[in-house]
């Protein structure tokens, strides 16, 4: 039976292939979805920090400009829940966790919402969960917005240092 | 995960239209779980509450039984918490006509075909406010409290606010 989440992407790098400084899914957006599904396993690094984002513009430029506003909701085994927000910033913010121990790997799921429309801003909403090998578990609810039209054609995940291991799936929903 | 969504029902509008329904005729029971994607949400007025209503046999459930929770993101304030018991209708954020101000919610629909227990229904998503600068989501679930079985959904605006064109719903079941 045909279905309709279909996949586009997946980019995979494990504990032998050396590190990045940042996962970058280039043209992976296009007129055939509105909607995408990310999914990112085994968010490993060698520095415990938080998954943040940038999206990428027509010429393939990454958005580096105050643009974005978000709100997440950082819930922990450990402590107190944490609410990470902005306004007006350069990134997205606070969407996962990336964990420094070879157990304490996070992952995250994402919805990004009309990327490509060139009159929309582009959205997005997901959760998250890691490991704070130090205190315990981390679990995120987010939503983002990029706060201007125009067309984008992918997205950035970053760190706090290199990333050691993740891999990343992205699907289009048709 | 993969090939895991099929799509049952969509309404992509190219008219302004006060009510929208997903599934009725085109429901398909044999699905344990469904997921809605509304898309590009607005509304031909500001300050419209985005809501809806489960169907039971095509026609919409009006009755004061809908009891939800939400947990209020946004990125202007402390976030909230609301919940609502015997209400006759589930909702989303305010939508209107402000430049940005576009709905998107991801709703997963449970226990719909199941007539002798309640259906719920997870609710998740992101709005833009022009008025704060901010994004902003209820995120959280409904239940319908009467045991009945239901086969899609109707979304309206408040204060008979229109849906403006564009506004995109879509339907899946989920696959086994």
């Amino acid at each position: 039976m045909a279905t309709n989440l279909e996949f586009i992407k997946e980019v995979v790098l494990d504990a032998s292939g050396g590190s990045d400084t940042k996962i970058v899914l280039q043209n992976i957006f296009s007129e055939k979805y509105e909607n995408y599904f990310i999914t990112m396993t085994k968010i490993g690094s060698n520095i415990d920090y938080y998954v943040w984002s940038r999206l990428i513009d027509a010429s393939d430029n990454e958005i580096t400009g105050s643009e974005y506003a978000y709100a997440s909701e950082q819930l922990k085994s450990y402590g107190t829940e944490y609410e990470g927000k902005s306004t007006g910033t350069t990134n997205w913010n606070f969407m996962s966790w990336v964990g420094s121990g070879d157990e304490d790997s996070g992952g995250m799921s994402l919805y990004i919402h009309n990327p490509y429309d060139a009159n929309s801003y582009t959205f997005a909403t997901g959760e998250g969960v890691g490991y704070y090998g130090t205190s315990g578990s981390v679990g995120y609810k987010f939503i983002g917005v990029h706060k201007v039209e125009e067309r984008i054609t992918g997205i950035t995940f970053n760190g706090a240092s290199d990333y050691s291991e993740f891999i990343v799936k992205v699907y289009g929903i048709k | 995960m993969a090939g895991s969504l099929v799509l049952l029902d969509e309404k992509i509008l190219s008219s302004t239209t006060a009510t929208v329904d997903l599934g009725a005729s085109n429901w398909d029971s044999s699905y344990d779980v469904y997921q809605v994607l509304v898309t590009n949400q607005r509304f031909d007025a500001g300050n419209n509450v985005f809501n809806y209503r489960f169907l039971a046999s095509g026609s919409p459930n009006e009755t004061a039984n809908y009891d939800s929770a939400y947990r209020l993101l946004r990125a202007d304030a402390t976030y909230g918490r609301v919940g609502s018991v015997d209400q006759t209708h589930l909702r989303g954020s305010v939508a209107g006509t402000g430049t940005g101000e576009r709905g998107n919610y991801i709703l997963y629909l449970y226990n719909f075909n199941n007539s002798s227990e309640y259906s719920s229904v997870v609710q998740k998503g992101a709005d833009f406010d022009p008025n704060t600068n901010s994004v902003i989501s209820r995120t959280g679930g409904g239940v319908l409290t009467v045991d009945e079985a239901h086969n899609g959904l109707r979304f309206f605006g408040s204060n008979d606010a229109n849906f403006q064109v564009g506004t995109s719903f879509k339907l899946y079941g989920l696959k086994k």
